[in-house]
């Protein structure tokens, strides 16, 4: 949702403009609606959740404004209210900005992996069943549940707050996210459903917008919607359990790995850091760019390439950052190198990093790592890049020496900048190794 | 020493708010209160890598009194301030990715105008006169697009227009908001590569000069701004 500013002169909306687009602002200029009798010809849109930033900012430069107002989409008749005070801004920013109302989105949301494993180490496990192919004691990607002798369904959750401001793209995001431990596994996603938390006091415009981002991706992705379940909530919440099939033989697991294979890995790293930047209000609108549109992109068309190859592992990179899930890979069986020079990352994330511009899910990710693997002779924002928790990540595959560069350039058609950053040796005191 | 209260703030805000206290002149350091460990430990990566001086005091188990000294040694560190440096090199490393395919499928839901006027921007700036007047009212004339019934078919984007529909440009936005509702975008190939822009196409996709004029000479009504 957008706030209008108003102005009494061209001149001050000239300047205004350009003062919010130097401070970084993403600020959308329109012909002042005919319906609001005061102002000047122009005003500027920025997003709810920015407005007192934006009016602070113009306050600095001396630059008048008459009024603010909100815009209301979903008003036809009536889509401009006026809010004339600080608080009144901040009532209508608790309204309509999914980014204001949570504290923690994306997948740096997740429960930290250290405390989840001791938690689920007390479960009860039925050991007698032997159709579980891979269950919650092997921290892959989703569950696999063989169904004949051909066949496994493979079924998987995941569900986050907001964040983006944008509530289609968050609703894409969400879904991209959810449906990529499908493809992760080697397979197919057949059927999503909704999972949905919302608060009372929110705009259902929002709403409707969050789904039909999440409905975008379901639709790309070739799995179809089937319905899903909503609450209450005090912050929104999306993401979709889904549930795929994959040829048992074919299924890919995260700890498999075979020697001398190299990795790929398909997305750049670099977007919780990009996100807290952006939490901090200093990212620029580019690097929100490249995140976004890497965080949309569906992990579908690396891993349709991976069937015409012999690949021996495959996972996709969540909220644990790359080195957590690169320790799940090499399990207790090998040594994963990896060649720091070689991993692709969104460049703007490493000066973020060098200004501690650090999410708190990074410094988890560092402390669970602790001394298994020694991050000591990497530069200190490469080290964070390592930690750094993506939210809808690539996917990191194992594939033999001789087809890696043939499906790295299969993949490059959809994913530009996937790279091949390590490979697989003989166990060696730690599990991972830099060069 | 100042105190500032993070209590309940996420991640990196503690650290971007004890930054600006560290910046400001004269201060001999900052306390900073907030509600878990690992706040703390992302402080301490802060004041180790700027060479200060870091301790803490768990007073609770949410509380933590963290206290950063200002170092002689860093006067003038430029708080945020590479953060935004980085911002004006547009990457073409990302180009490419705009182009959604997912759009076309929407642009069928929504259905696009086919007696739609087809609107051909030749400039980023609307009209002769003041050229930041100009520049204006482009954007004004764009947003106003969005809001018309019925939309137009297409948008083609020649010569200056490109600037219009390429990365850093404030209407792309709007253009996105179009082109989701089935109004087809288009931008001179020939005019983007001349002005550099070819690989930072955020809306739309490429036409070239053929494009341009079979859709010029099909429509029922051209607007040549």
């Amino acid at each position: 949702m957008e706030a209008l500013i108003v102005f009494d002169s061209t001149t001050d909306a000239i300047q205004a403009e350009q003062e919010l687009l130097n401070a970084e602002f993403l600020v959308k200029v329109m012909p002042k609606p005919t319906s609001l009798q005061a102002g000047c010809g122009f005003c500027l849109r920025v997003a709810i959740g920015k407005t007192l930033d934006a009016l602070e900012v113009l306050q600095h430069a001396d630059i008048l404004y008459s009024g603010v107002y909100l815009r209301n989409n979903k008003n036809k008749d009536n889509p401009y209210t006026k809010l004339n005070t600080r608080e009144e801004i901040e009532a209508a920013t608790k309204e309509h900005s999914i980014l204001a109302s949570c504290t923690s989105g994306g997948c740096g949301a997740k429960i930290g992996p250290g405390e989840l494993r001791d938690i689920l180490g007390k479960l009860p496990r039925d050991r007698g069943n032997d159709n579980l192919l891979i269950g919650f004691d092997a921290s892959d990607d989703a569950a696999v549940y063989r169904i004949d002798e051909v066949h496994s369904l493979i079924s998987t959750v995941d569900f986050f707050s907001p964040m983006v401001e944008d509530p289609r793209t968050f609703g894409r995001i969400a879904a991209a996210n959810a449906l990529s431990d499908v493809w992760a596994m080697g397979g197919t996603p057949l059927l999503a459903l909704n999972l949905v938390c919302f608060p009372e006091a929110m705009d259902t415009f929002i709403l409707g917008e969050i789904l039909a981002g999440g409905a975008e991706k379901i639709m790309e992705s070739g799995a179809v919607l089937g319905g899903g379940h909503s609450i209450y909530e005090k912050e929104p919440k999306y993401g979709l359990a889904v549930t795929g099939t994959v040829e048992t033989k074919k299924l890919l697991r995260n700890n498999t790995p075979e020697l001398g294979h190299k990795l790929i890995l398909t997305k750049p790293l670099g977007v919780g850091i990009v996100l807290a930047a952006a939490r901090g209000g200093v990212a620029s609108s580019i690097a929100m760019e490249k995140a976004i549109s890497q965080m949309e992109h569906l992990n579908r068309y690396a891993a349709e390439k991976l069937a015409s190859y012999h690949v021996s592992a495959c996972t996709d990179i969540t909220g644990f950052g790359l080195l957590v899930h690169m320790l799940e890979m090499a399990d207790e069986h090998v040594t994963l190198t990896l060649h720091s020079d070689a991993l692709p990352l969104i460049a703007e994330a490493i000066d973020y990093a060098d200004e501690y511009l650090l999410t708190a899910a990074g410094q988890r990710n560092r402390n669970f790592v602790h001394n298994r693997v020694d991050v000591s002779s990497l530069p200190f924002a490469i080290q964070e890049l390592l930690f750094d928790p993506q939210t809808s990540g690539g996917l990191l595959i194992a594939a033999p020496s001789e087809e890696a560069e043939s499906l790295l350039m299969d993949i490059h058609k959809e994913d530009p900048l996937a790279a091949i950053i390590g490979e697989v040796g003989p166990k060696k005191n730690q599990s991972i190794i830099f060069s | 020493m100042k105190t500032i209260d993070m209590l309940g703030e996420p991640c990196p805000i503690p650290v971007i708010s004890a930054k600006k206290a560290l910046a400001e002149a004269g201060t001999d350091g900052v306390k900073v209160l907030v509600d878990n460990i690992v706040a703390v430990q992302n402080l301490e990566k802060m004041a180790n890598g700027t060479g200060r001086a870091f301790s803490y005091v768990e007073e609770s188990s949410n509380r933590y009194a963290v206290s950063i000294l200002a170092s002689d040694t860093v006067i003038s560190e430029a708080v945020l301030g590479v953060a935004s440096d980085a911002t004006n090199e547009i990457d073409s490393d990302s180009a490419g990715n705009f182009v959604d395919t997912d759009h076309e499928e929407i642009s069928v839901v929504n259905g696009a105008h086919s007696d739609g006027a087809v609107v051909l921007i030749t400039a980023n700036h609307l009209g002769e006169g003041a050229e930041e007047l100009g520049k204006m009212l482009i954007k004004g004339f764009i947003f106003s697009l969005t809001e018309q019934s019925p939309l137009p078919q297409s948008v083609l984007f020649l010569n200056g227009g490109a600037h219009l529909t390429t990365q850093g440009a404030n209407t792309v936005p709007d253009l996105q908001t179009l082109e989701e509702m089935g109004v087809e975008i288009l931008t001179c190939g020939t005019c983007a590569n001349y002005y550099n822009l070819s690989d930072s196409l955020a809306v739309g996709a490429i036409t070239d000069m053929m494009g341009i004029v079979n859709r010029l000479t099909k429509a029922s009504k051209v607007i040549t701004i």
